[in-house]
């Protein structure tokens, strides 16, 4: 690893990272590094066999290793720098350095502007609390995933899946074709967490019968797994006495949800949102860190590798800008976006009026399913941008344009998103 | 004569189809918003199909397996003896996107290409 | 297996491992066997991760003895097994008047029991030195001498120390029964699930199991039952993370739930104290750790059971009659046993001296070996290491620039040597306790396939046969078909 300054460094050679070297590349930086720990490009795009990616981005439905070596493809033609088989261990603030190591050595690197794209972790079974015994057989459907499509392992021979997330159900279909028969997939929501497309085709197909409102009570088998107990739960997701039965399995995967891996974003330490748990960043992807810039599901857990791309590439051109010095952050010029009615979070949380765009999106999630909704942001009584949608769910990741002219002329510190049932806006 | 509720999986409206036919043709098709709705639910009632994804076991390559698909769907009765076929075969290099590495899976047409390089 | 030695240890817990250093400074040919492949048994792997002073043993009791004893001896042992440890101190905390006179109570039986640093605090000089105590704490005893330590790399250094001093290990070798001579009198040798060791002398420091070894040389005046305790972890950097480790007033069971911050800055609550027959059950269950909660938000109130990383059980030996027996037993010569010993991981060095004694007194020869090296070496974590030193490692061997646990930076260079070195690590949670890869936030779900494929290679096995602990415990299960 060279101890050179890089105008741009990305930590992370996924969807996000890819895509923000290439557009750093584009938008004029000259010496980039992308640093990467597994043995090559693509992050979690490698182990993700099946199609759905590329459908916006590229017209097209290809697996997840195409959809990422179109863009590593560029990667090597640009000669952007890569750095594989390398672990970012912290990151020091004043001046930009990152610290890394592989098997030559520690190395650190100097930037001028740094992209934090380390993707997202998977939620634990510790971290639900599932009571029962500790025994080998139970897996995060990630890491399950890596096993089968990596590693040429088999899980287990007879699975129970916890979640309906698309990671879930698409592991459900995996598994069976590799000869583990799943038997169960059960969903504490009252609605399919993933997309209906995945139900049919990987539940519906093979029979694997789906379970709302239900969850895992207790874990059962002292060395490996031998059985869960199920229940129906009640509007708060509590468990209801009485409804429990058992299934029997030897392997239980868990698809209960993803956590933005910020461990490196904190040793820089960027100012966090607690509900994202991502980075607080402006429309440029720019964290409270002057050149540090964040995308990808290290900023909010995405839907779509296409919208990542999107994404990345804002915080890729921004970081090219940041580090050829045409481009600083005005604090004096921020305005906050906030979640309103129905909204869980926004990205992003800021918008730097003074940074030259005209138009802005915002992308967010709702907290709860709705239908025929009007999306609209707010400023007090004012009303900018509205538009309707038949359907809202808490799965998919919903966008509203902004105009930065209006935003100014309102002379405000704070626009409010919200998702509105239809029938409570004045028009 | 056969009447088959499918769920639709073109858009996120996911109407509920109504199909009613045999194999030799469709004589009745409800509850779809659009055309691609009506080609989807035919298609689904006649000869449903499926796009195959799996990984091979290579030799040579940087990992044990490397990923693979059908380059066109195959009927979904014929996915399990398809993946039988692909579970007793080795890919070996070169290992290039789009390449062929099992022609006509199964008799249906269909050929097994490497996704990943 | 036909072997031959002068003592055996049944039980390579905490107490069966300080016995076996212990002996290791003598002339003798001293083997010590576990059931299980790895070491740490059951209470020593899964408990609490302290080191206490003994202030609320019952009074005049061997417990209280030698807790008391062994707090005094426990810093020099830990400097020459180098083994990480805080010396914190402990609250105990009062939440009404009626607690506070329990707790001058406590506070006089400390002093009996010879811990006698025991300061008496009020309310408000709880919340001085733990500002995050609740309002309800109205008085305390701050016990300075209890020790935070990781107790598995104790019962590791001195299992490592013991073999270094000549203790040959046995791992996944279960004592069956105690064989006697012909006139049943005195011990002969122990049967295993492997072959026979002919010994003279056996200490029995098997915990929950140690009646049925009892049983077997006719000793029947006790009985083992587990009592398990369930604990959450919660995550490290809390903002609501005490210094010192709080303890409520104990109940007639068990030192009640505390709260531990953990020497490597996790948070411990619990445990829960529930009395069992299987012995081999470890589950928790919703009403007893929302329970754990409840008790310790008393102590303080911030606590958040968002912030846990992953909850599990342990189980203590209990006894049937509780008192500890440390002992030889006069119809049977050469038997040995430290049985019942709750909280041992506290009283263990000193659990080790008494033994030895019982042993001189039996008659067994004690020549000190001049070549006995009380220091065991343990090698610094790559987390902790400086960059320079870092940088050395890697240059040494390239394998220490593999990060394989990204939560805790554990790289596959000391995953390859805890693989290699005695007692060596053959599971994933055998790795896990060695060098915190898996004890993160992620729960090994980056790092547990690689370390599978490190194992497989490493031991020269298929994948399928790597255990998440014990056999039966398999990762991965065999493909059935083409291969």
């Amino acid at each position: 690893m060279k101890a050179v300054e890089y105008d741009v460094a990305v930590v992370g050679g996924g969807p996000a990272g890819l895509a923000a070297a290439i557009a750093a590349k584009e938008g004029g930086a000259e010496w980039i590094v992308i640093i990467e720990r597994d043995i090559r490009l693509g992050g979690i795009l490698e182990q993700c066999i099946h199609t759905g990616f590329g459908l916006t981005y590229f017209g097209e439905e290809l697996s997840g290793p195409e959809y990422a070596w179109r863009f590593i493809e560029k990667v090597e033609a640009m000669g952007i720098h890569v750095e594989l088989k390398s672990m970012v261990l912290s990151i020091d603030r004043d001046p930009l350095v990152i610290h890394a190591v592989n098997t030559n050595g520690t190395f650190a690197i100097p930037a001028k502007a740094i992209v934090l794209a380390m993707g997202c972790r998977e939620r634990t079974r510790g971290a639900i609390a599932i009571p029962g015994s500790r025994p080998a057989g139970i897996f995060t459907a990630g890491t399950a995933q890596r096993f089968v499509n990596i590693q040429n392992r088999m899980v287990g021979k007879r699975a129970v899946i916890l979640g309906s997330g698309d990671i879930g159900m698409i592991m459900a279909r995996r598994l069976t074709l590799e000869g583990t028969e799943v038997v169960a997939v059960l969903e504490i929501m009252s609605y399919l967490a993933g997309l209906t497309r995945n139900r049919v085709q990987c539940l519906d197909d093979f029979g694997i019968p789906l379970y709302l409102e239900h969850t895992i009570t207790e874990i059962k088998g002292n060395s490996r797994i031998e059985g869960i107990v199920a229940a129906k739960v009640d509007q708060n997701n509590q468990p209801i006495p009485g409804t429990e039965f058992n299934i029997d399995c030897d392997t239980l995967l868990l698809s209960v949800g993803l956590i933005p891996e910020n461990e490196l974003s904190k040793t820089v330490g960027a100012e966090m949102d607690s509900i994202t748990a991502g980075p607080i960043v402006d429309h440029n992807m720019q964290t409270n860190i002057p050149g540090v810039f964040a995308c990808g599901n290290v900023v909010h857990v995405n839907d779509l590798a296409d919208n990542v791309s999107r994404e990345s590439t804002l915080a890729g051109r921004a970081a090219a800008r940041f580090a050829m010095e045409s481009y600083r952050p005005q604090a004096s010029q921020m305005v906050q976006i906030k979640a309103g009615k129905n909204v869980r979070y926004v990205v992003p949380q800021k918008i730097d009026l003074a940074s030259g765009e005209e138009f802005v999106n915002v992308y967010f999630r709702v907290s709860n399913p709705d239908k025929c909704v009007q999306i609209y942001g707010a400023v007090g009584e004012q009303i900018f941008s509205k538009k309707n949608k038949p359907l809202v769910n808490p799965g998919e990741i919903e966008s509203l344009k902004l105009s930065v002219d209006e935003i100014r002329a309102a002379n405000c510190s704070c626009v409010c998103v919200n998702a509105e049932k239809q029938g409570g806006v004045q028009a | 004569m056969k009447t088959r509720e499918i769920t639709c999986i073109i858009c996120p409206s996911s109407c509920r189809i109504i199909v009613t036919g045999d194999e030799n043709g469709i004589q009745d098709i409800q509850g779809y918003s659009c055309n691609r709705g009506i080609d989807y639910g035919q298609s689904e009632f006649l000869a449903p199909s499926r796009m195959l994804t799996s990984t091979i076991r290579a030799e040579g390559y940087v990992t044990p397996l490397i990923s693979v698909r059908t380059d066109k769907p195959v009927p979904k009765e014929q996915m399990h003896s398809c993946m039988k076929e692909i579970h007793a075969a080795v890919a070996t290099a070169p290992f290039t996107i789009g390449r062929v590495v099992i022609e006509n899976i199964c008799g249906t047409g269909s050929n097994v290409v490497l996704t990943n390089c | 297996m036909n072997m031959q030695a002068d003592v055996v240890i049944i039980g390579a817990g905490v107490v069966g491992s300080a016995i076996a250093r212990e002996l290791s400074k003598y002339q003798l040919n001293v083997i010590l066997l576990d059931r299980n492949r790895d070491i740490g048994g059951y209470a020593s792997k899964c408990n609490g991760g302290t080191l206490s002073a003994g202030h609320d043993a019952p009074v005049g009791s061997l417990e209280a003895k030698l807790t008391v004893e062994a707090n005094r001896m426990y810093p020099k042992i830990l400097e020459e097994l180098e083994v990480e440890h805080i010396n914190r101190g402990t609250i105990s905390v009062a939440l009404n008047k009626a607690e506070l006179v329990q707790l001058n109570q406590i506070r006089k039986n400390a002093i009996r029991n010879g811990v006698l640093d025991v300061e008496t605090l009020s309310g408000d000089q709880c919340r001085t030195l733990e500002p995050m105590l609740s309002e309800q704490v109205c008085g305390g005893l701050l016990i300075p001498g209890e020790i935070s330590a990781d107790i598995f790399e104790l019962v590791y250094a001195y299992v490592q120390n013991a073999i270094q001093n000549g203790v040959r290990f046995l791992r996944g070798t279960k004592a069956v029964r105690i064989e006697m001579d012909e006139k049943q009198s005195r011990v002969a040798a122990v049967i295993t699930e492997h072959g026979r060791i002919e010994t003279r002398f056996i200490i029995n420091c098997s915990a929950i199991y140690a009646d049925q070894i009892a049983r077997t040389v006719g000793v029947h005046d006790y009985r083992n039952y587990p009592r398990t305790g369930q604990y959450y972890l919660l995550d490290k950097n809390l903002p609501y993370c005490p210094k010192y480790i709080i303890i409520p007033l104990p109940t007639a069971i068990s030192r009640g739930r505390l709260i531990t911050p953990t020497v490597h800055g996790n948070i411990l609550i619990g445990p829960s104290a529930d009395n069992g027959m299987d012995r081999e059950y470890r589950s928790t269950d919703k009403q007893t750790l929302d329970s754990v909660l409840a008790d310790c938000r008393k102590m303080i109130p911030a606590l958040n059971p968002r912030d846990s990383i992953t909850q599990f059980t342990g189980v203590r030996p209990a006894k049937n009659p509780k008192d500890w027996f440390v002992r030889a037993i006069d119809s049977v010569y050469g038997y040995v046993e430290a049985v019942g010993i709750s909280q041992g991981v506290s009283a263990a060095p000193a659990v080790a001296v008494y033994i030895r004694e019982i042993l001189d007194d039996q008659g067994l020869s004690l020549r000190r070996k001049e070549e006995f090296n009380p220091h065991r070496k343990a090698f610094k974590r790559f987390a902790e290491m400086s960059e320079d030193e870092r940088a050395e490692a890697i240059r040494k061997d390239p394998h220490f620039g593999n990060v394989i646990c990204r939560c805790e930076t554990v790289t596959e260079g000391e995953i390859i040597r805890v693989i290699h070195e005695e007692p060596s690590a053959m599971s994933l949670d055998a790795v896990k306790r060695r060098l915190r890869a898996g004890m993160g936030r992620c729960q090994g779900g980056f790092c547990s396939p690689r370390v599978v494929e490190i194992l497989a290679r490493e031991f020269g096995v298929p994948a399928e046969t790597i255990c998440k602990n014990e056999p039966g415990s398999e990762v991965l299960v065999a493909i059935e078909r083409a291969k």
